[in-house]
């Protein structure tokens, strides 16, 4: 099978306000390079500020990127007019991380759902029908359709989200931290139900996480971003075997209970009452976008103190 | 484990919130009990009572909206629950001190961060201008943002999130309290961060010889940085046990379920367990166990008669009326 999503070289430039900010812009995606097979789970993880959810909206062409192209099937999204475009977007979908801002609290579910249907001239029988056979698939009643989304929890509004991703048969899925708001317990429910559709309706996802033991759990190839770039490329079980990249190895050192545990290090504290991996001076990337100067105590290791929240 | 009298000890605790003349059973009935120089872990879902425990010891329920029903808490052998809001001031931030889970929600944005660190030594230790100074430095160079005093004379929204958790940290132990509660302080932090934060802790702990409460609803966080852990569900501690118990041996199916629905990557194409339904809604007040409808193991007794919170070897409590039998999950 081929690829169905190749990214070539991606840039993108936010340009900020301001003389510097104009000028030089902040690359908040620095010459990303990647494909995703077909029926792929391709993971990206990275911390926040890193570029993630910018990569994710250049690739579907929410955010263009400012250089670099994006090859959907084959097909540059770069060269097709807005209409064209608009008939590729059908084919892939998005999942947001909060699902309470994602769904519009003045519609019931039906409405939210039908809103695609609707654009594409799909008459009320059949709308119907297919939303009733996706609420169903995510779990949810058809019933509960007239309800609005306060009235459904946290994991259920998720479901729902995912259950209006699918409305328009996409064949490309990027999920951009679709758990971080739930509950371990509703968590491992949503997971096991993005699985089952995935096998289900073949689908392709490229899957944002921070939490690298989701991802590696989830995907088959992981990509790990830092400071806009990919850093490490490589199928699931190499990486965790064998990181090469230091800050992946830095990442996997902290994941709690994992390499990096804490037990060994009580003696820290430097003769003058200062820890080791101190961040002391911090430099402003754009506004807002503050990162630490400082190289932690181990010599040249990331240490990330900034990003925005 | 320790044999010496517990810092504070929380008996039989029941809060209520009334809200639109509904009514919430935020805790139903909570023992639990605190050792100087061991980091308590507290683990539940959102709305299971976690930060309202913390909120309870602190003297910080939303008043008049939560009532205390009935029980105790008892620091160094005082109850906490009959004070005047003026003699609880004496405990509250130097005797009993708290960071929270969002550093920029609770740091004032209008004062530098050795301002707020000074008025903490000044009102409490009535330390004068001069020395309050020499303490915020002391203190700022003890969490890690001491190189250049730089930190000293920033607003809070010149720090990165993790500094700031490292200031309320500072501001947290500034009067060398006894007992410190740590509600989810690593939650907005990335995990390099968070790994910092937590070493963090455990170093001061050792340092101060603090006891401490650390809320999580993470089950590794807690893994890492906990002596012994308590598991919360629903406004009721189901089972407590020291790290390495809890991790090996579960008492109650709850805690067996949790630590299966986390996904790891040495299970990967396997089935994530799940548990099944929605968390206990708080208005709802069961007459049996308030796992019950989601435990694959109920029975008609579960149903009937809520378990008492039994001691089995080990100092292990469980919450269950079948925790002795080996049940398969």
């Amino acid at each position: 099978m081929g690829p169905l999503i190749q990214c070539r070289n991606i840039v993108k430039i936010h340009r900020g306000r301001g003389i510097d900010g104009a000028k030089r812009g902040f690359k908040a995606v620095d010459d990303v390079s990647f494909s995703i097979e077909k029926n792929g789970n391709f993971g990206l993880v990275g911390e926040s500020g890193c570029g993630k959810t910018t990569l994710a909206r250049a690739i579907l062409y929410l955010d263009p990127p400012t250089s670099g192209k994006v090859l959907f099937d084959g097909v540059d999204l770069g060269s097709l007019r807005s209409r064209h475009l608009r008939a590729f977007r059908r084919r892939m979908q998005i999942v947001f991380q909060d699902p309470h801002s994602s769904l519009d609290p003045r519609m019931t579910i039906y409405d939210s759902l039908s809103e695609g249907l609707v654009n594409i001239g799909m008459d009320r029988a059949a709308r119907t029908k297919k939303i009733n056979r996706l609420l169903d698939l995510v779990g949810i009643s058809g019933a509960m359709g007239s309800r609005f989304p306060h009235e459904f929890s946290t994991g259920q509004r998720q479901r729902i989200v995912i259950a209006r991703a699918l409305t328009m048969d996409p064949e490309f899925l990027v999920l951009d931290e679709p758990v971080s708001n739930l509950d371990v317990s509703i968590q491992a429910q949503v997971i096991n139900l993005l699985l089952d559709i995935k096998e289900e309706l073949s689908l392709t996802y490229l899957f944002i996480s921070h939490d690298i033991n989701l991802v590696a759990y989830m995907c088959d190839t992981v990509a790990v971003m830092y400071k806009g770039k990919i850093v490490e490329q490589e199928p699931t079980e190499e990486l965790f075997a064998n990181p090469r990249n230091e800050y992946t190895q830095t990442l996997l050192a902290s994941i709690p209970g994992g390499a990096g545990r804490i037990s060994g290090a009580s003696t820290n504290i430097a003769k003058d009452g200062t820890m080791g991996n101190t961040a002391s001076a911090v430099r402003e990337l754009s506004k807002g976008h503050v990162v630490s100067n400082t190289t932690g105590r181990t010599g040249d290791k990331p240490d990330l103190t900034g990003g925005t929240r | 484990m320790n044999t010496t009298e517990p810092i504070i000890t929380i008996e039989n605790l029941r809060v209520e919130f009334t809200q639109e003349r509904q009514k919430a059973f935020a805790l139903r009935g909570i023992d639990i009990a605190f050792y100087k120089d061991e980091i308590h872990g507290l683990v539940g879902e959102s709305g299971s009572g976690k930060t309202v425990t913390a909120m309870s010891i602190m003297g910080l329920l939303p008043k008049p909206a939560a009532t205390i029903l009935s029980g105790s808490i008892r620091y160094e052998g005082k109850e906490l629950l009959s004070l005047s809001e003026d003699a609880l001031r004496t405990y509250r931030g130097s005797k009993i001190a708290m960071v929270f889970q969002e550093p920029a929600k609770y740091l004032n944005p209008a004062f530098t961060v050795g301002e707020q660190i000074r008025e903490m030594v000044m009102l409490h230790k009535g330390l004068n201008k001069h020395q309050a100074e020499m303490r915020a430095r002391e203190l700022l160079g003890l969490v890690g943002l001491g190189k250049d005093g730089r930190a000293l004379g920033a607003y809070p929204h010149e720090l990165s999130s993790g500094m700031k958790q490292r200031a309320m940290i500072a501001i947290a132990i500034s009067c060398d309290p006894d007992f410190l509660i740590a509600d989810e302080p690593t939650t907005s932090l990335d995990v390099t961060l968070q790994l910092q934060i937590l070493k963090l802790l455990k170093i001061l702990k050792k340092m101060k010889r603090m006891g401490m409460l650390f809320i999580s609803h993470d089950l590794s966080v807690i893994r890492e940085i906990a002596d012994r852990v308590s598991v919360i569900y629903a406004g009721k501690i189901v089972e407590s046990a020291s790290v390495a118990r809890l991790f090996e041996h579960q008492m109650h199916p709850y805690t067996r379920l949790l630590l299966l629905s986390i996904p790891d990557a040495r299970h990967r194409g396997k089935k994530l367990a799940t548990i099944a339904g929605q968390v206990l809604d708080a208005t709802n007040d069961p007459q049996g166990c308030v796992f019950a409808p989601r435990c694959p193991l109920a029975k008609e007794l579960c149903y009937r008669e809520s378990p008492k919170l039994i001691a089995h070897e080990q100092g292990h409590t469980s919450a269950c009326h079948f925790a002795e039998e080996a049940w398969d999950l």
